[in-house]
């Protein structure tokens, strides 16, 4: 019976990175990005178990960390493990302005912390693990279609809406190779038209003409042995959900930034350094139609060195890092933040067991803070591990300002007469965790199960809302959540030449706390689960399912505060063909019709169907 | 439609690269009629064109095939449309003294373009939406490599309300080798 569980379940390969190593985590991988059929970079959320997210529109998706109170609780974007930038500060975190094509991407790793990433200590994380095309050239076309179209129907019912719609979406790039170096740059061009029912009135009241979300992304990256550069920007129009007006905002969007990456070896130590700058605006286009003008500027600087030392059994690594962001907005009284870090990390390894601590103080104008995390792994037999970690986080304002941050200084850009917002100089943000779990491979077959619990106590954003004809009006208030939850995770793998398959649970629930806390658990979703698998017929054709299941949420304030639970089945289909120069991918999202919804103001997306067309010569 | 889908997860596993595959392939040619469902009383549908190519794949056969018809209001002022429904199918099948039988799931899409209407001016002039459906699919030799074939197929158009259409059609094809660097394309 062991054995066909066995068979049955399994864990992933160890998901380390060598710029952020992360033993909870998960990694996407190229080969099930493709198989998937995956169109977009926020597609690739659908094929981890980590982060849970969250979508207004389902244009593009909020990850969210799975510990820590806020619904938007704050992960940290990496690109090969240095920061990257594509939203301002004051909007939800997105992926698709990351500048980064869907080509580049040769893994990404899914880490829910703590760790060590990006040059500092903390929570979750998302690293964006990058390569160079294979090829000189390389071009893509994908398009996506949401079902429920009027058809001629609108022609006898004006009344039936029109439906979303994915693209056309280019994506381009040209690359040049010599020896171990290669320099390459890729043109992302992406477009939706959000027209669900959901929000329809909300979007068609903000703009003049037809509601759109379009951008073009670029970057150029070049690789020599231990040096990376990438320079990347976004420019477009678009329509992102803010959660401090309670809808949707036409902007004009504008990002240009550059990271250095550098590492050296010399003997048994190794340097590491990162620097990060980016300059990011939102602006009022002359679409808009709502009296609200962000008029955001924000420049970021980011600057990380760190050496590791390993001798024999042991390690210890050492790093300082220090980040600025200086942002400028209507009545923004001072617009610096500047946060400071050190952290040390020593391990011990011996043939069954290893430990390791990390400690971190960061300095800000808010004060001081330090965290501390002390992780113990024993081989109890060949095929069974046992980790446990317990850690202490604190974070600084200044370390992830947001828009409740900036408003607190005095912001007036996103001012709205029908929303009343009340925020005061947000506070730091602790953390307690402990986490266990249990690691097991039995034949072809892995297994993991984590079980931890968190004591979080940090501001959050609660929203009292009432629906009017277009947008909500009402309150959006800050409010201190402080409580305890637990969670449990199963997660197991399968894998024989032809055929792959994937299943993984959560359960997680608020175990005790103050109002604010179990408001903001509550818009999380109990339960969770999903089963995917991959099979290869040939080395050229991959066929891929996914079935996943989410329990109900809800969102206290909201007018219509219920999200109810989805059992979603995609599909995937990739062929490869003239000699893998040629790839054609078909595939289809929520296919079985579910009411796919993740925030209560948002759209029910409908099954839709994506094709992608690459060429690479 | 769920049906389907649950058709095409059960084959998938089933179909794995066979030694004859991508050797054929099958160019046809022909017209479709509509034979019920549609838009409803107020378009009728004319005769359509219907191309596809069809290759032995992954123990069936795999085919790309592209219909192309127009329907015509019958109420005034509305519109007339082109359809044009390129779909993507597979499909298994049995053979006998040159008699081939094969069917199958598709999956494609409608696209229809409008001609301008009267008063609907700030409409879209295009709607695209998802098909999934199945075919039948007969086919005799008549001389040499030509052969005579015959289709039914229906699709389900996933619009808000709906739609189903269900078509015949009948045409030639012709059987010929897959050039090599055809089949080193497909492969």
């Amino acid at each position: 019976m062991i054995g066909v569980l066995g068979l049955l379940l399994a864990l992933t390969a160890p998901p380390d990175s060598a710029e952020a190593p992360c033993p909870w985590g998960e990694v996407i991988t190229r080969a099930e990005i493709e198989a998937s059929g995956a169109t977009t970079l926020h597609d690739l959320f659908r094929l981890q178990s980590v982060l849970q997210t969250l979508t207004v529109d389902g244009f593009d998706r909020q990850p969210v960390a799975p510990w820590g109170a806020a619904a938007g609780a704050p992960v940290r974007l990496l690109i090969d493990g240095a920061p990257a930038a594509g939203t301002t500060s004051i909007e939800p975190l997105g992926v698709e302005t990351l500048p980064v094509a869907l080509r580049e991407v040769a893994r990404v790793v899914v880490c829910p912390g703590p760790g060590v990433a990006g040059g500092r200590f903390g929570g979750a994380w998302l690293d964006v693990q990058t390569e160079p095309p294979p090829s000189v050239a390389y071009g893509a076309v994908s398009y996506g279609n949401e079902t429920g179209d009027p058809g001629p129907d609108r022609y006898l019912r004006p009344d039936l809406p029109n439906v979303d719609h994915w693209g056309p979406d280019f994506e381009a790039a040209l690359a040049l190779r010599r020896g171990p170096s290669a320099a390459w740059a890729t043109l992302r061009d992406r477009g939706f038209f959000p027209t669900d029912t959901a929000m329809a009135a909300r979007v068609f009241d903000a703009v003049e003409g037809f509601p759109a979300r379009s951008e073009t992304v670029g970057a150029f990256a070049a690789r020599i042995p231990g040096t990376h550069i990438r320079v990347g920007g976004v420019r477009g129009g678009d329509l992102p959900y803010l959660p401090a007006v309670v809808r949707e905002v036409p902007v004009s969007r504008r990002a240009l930034g550059a990271t250095a990456l550098v590492r050296r070896q010399r003997g048994r130590l190794a340097m590491r350094g990162h620097t990060h700058l980016a300059r990011l605006s939102l602006q009022r286009p002359a679409w808009s139609t709502l009296p609200l003008d962000p008029a955001w500027t924000e420049t970021r600087a980011d600057l990380a060195l760190s050496t590791f030392y390993g001798r024999g059994g042991a390690s210890a690594a050492a790093g300082a890092s220090l980040e600025h962001v200086a942002a400028e907005g209507p009545d923004l009284r001072n617009g610096s933040a500047s946060a400071g870090r050190l952290w040390g990390q020593v391990e011990r390894r011996r043939p069954l067991a290893a430990q390791s601590l990390t400690v971190q103080g960061a300095l800000s104008e808010s004060g001081g803070a330090l965290s501390a995390s002390l992780d113990a792994r024993q081989r109890l037999q060949p095929n069974l591990a046992l980790r446990l970690t317990l850690a202490a986080h604190e974070t600084l304002p200044e370390e992830m300002p947001d828009a409740s941050y900036w408003i607190s200084r005095g912001y007036t850009g996103l001012a709205l007469d029908r929303v009343e917002l009340r925020v005061r100089q947000p506070r730091p943000a602790t953390r307690l965790l402990a986490r266990v779990g249990v690691t097991a491979r039995l034949g072809r077959a892995h297994l993991a199960a984590v079980v931890d619990g968190q004591r979080t106590r940090e501001d959050v954003l609660l929203t009292r809302a009432e629906a009017t004809e277009t947008a909500p009006a009402g309150l959006v208030r800050q409010s201190l959540a402080d409580g305890s939850a637990v969670r449990g995770a199963l997660t197991a793998m399968w894998s024989r030449r032809r055929v792959s398959v994937r299943a993984s649970g959560t359960v997680q629930a608020a175990t005790g706390g103050n109002a604010a806390f179990r408001e903001v658990w509550r818009r999380r979703p109990v339960a969770a689960a999903a089963l995917r698998g991959t099979i290869r017929p040939d080395a050229r054709l991959a066929l891929w399912a996914r079935l996943a299941a989410q329990s109900a949420t809800e969102w206290t304030g909201f007018p219509t505060p219920h999200v109810p639970a989805a059992v979603l089945l995609d599909l995937g289909l990739s062929k490869r063909a003239w000699g893998d120069r040629l790839r054609a991918s078909l595939s289809g999202r929520n296919v079985l019709g579910a009411q796919e919804q993740t925030h209560p103001l948002g759209a029910t997306l409908a099954p839709r169907l994506l094709i992608r067309l690459e060429v690479q010569l | 439609m769920r049906r389907l889908l649950f058709l095409l997860v059960v084959l998938a596993p089933s179909a794995a690269a066979q030694e004859g595959d991508w050797r054929t392939v099958e160019p046809a040619l022909g017209a479709a009629v509509a034979l019920g469902g549609g838009f409803g009383p107020e378009w009728e549908a004319e005769p359509s064109l219907d191309i596809s190519a069809a290759v032995p794949a992954y123990g069936g056969h795999a085919r790309l095939a592209l219909r192309v018809g127009s329907y015509e209001a019958q109420a005034p002022g509305l519109p007339a449309f082109l359809a044009v429904a390129p779909s993507l199918g597979w499909g298994v099948g049995t053979g006998s003294g040159g008699l081939e039988v094969r069917a199958g799931p598709q999956v494609g899409v409608l696209h229809l373009r409008f001609e301008e209407a009267a008063g609907f001016g700030g409409n879209l002039q295009n709607e695209t939406e998802v098909t999934v459906g199945a075919w039948a699919h007969v086919s005799l030799p008549v001389v040499r490599r030509l052969r005579l074939w015959a289709e039914a197929d229906v699709r389900r158009v996933a619009f808000a309300e709906p739609a189903t259409i269900a078509a015949a059609s009948g045409g030639l094809a012709v059987r010929l080798g897959t050039p090599d660097w055809l089949q080193s394309l497909v492969r």
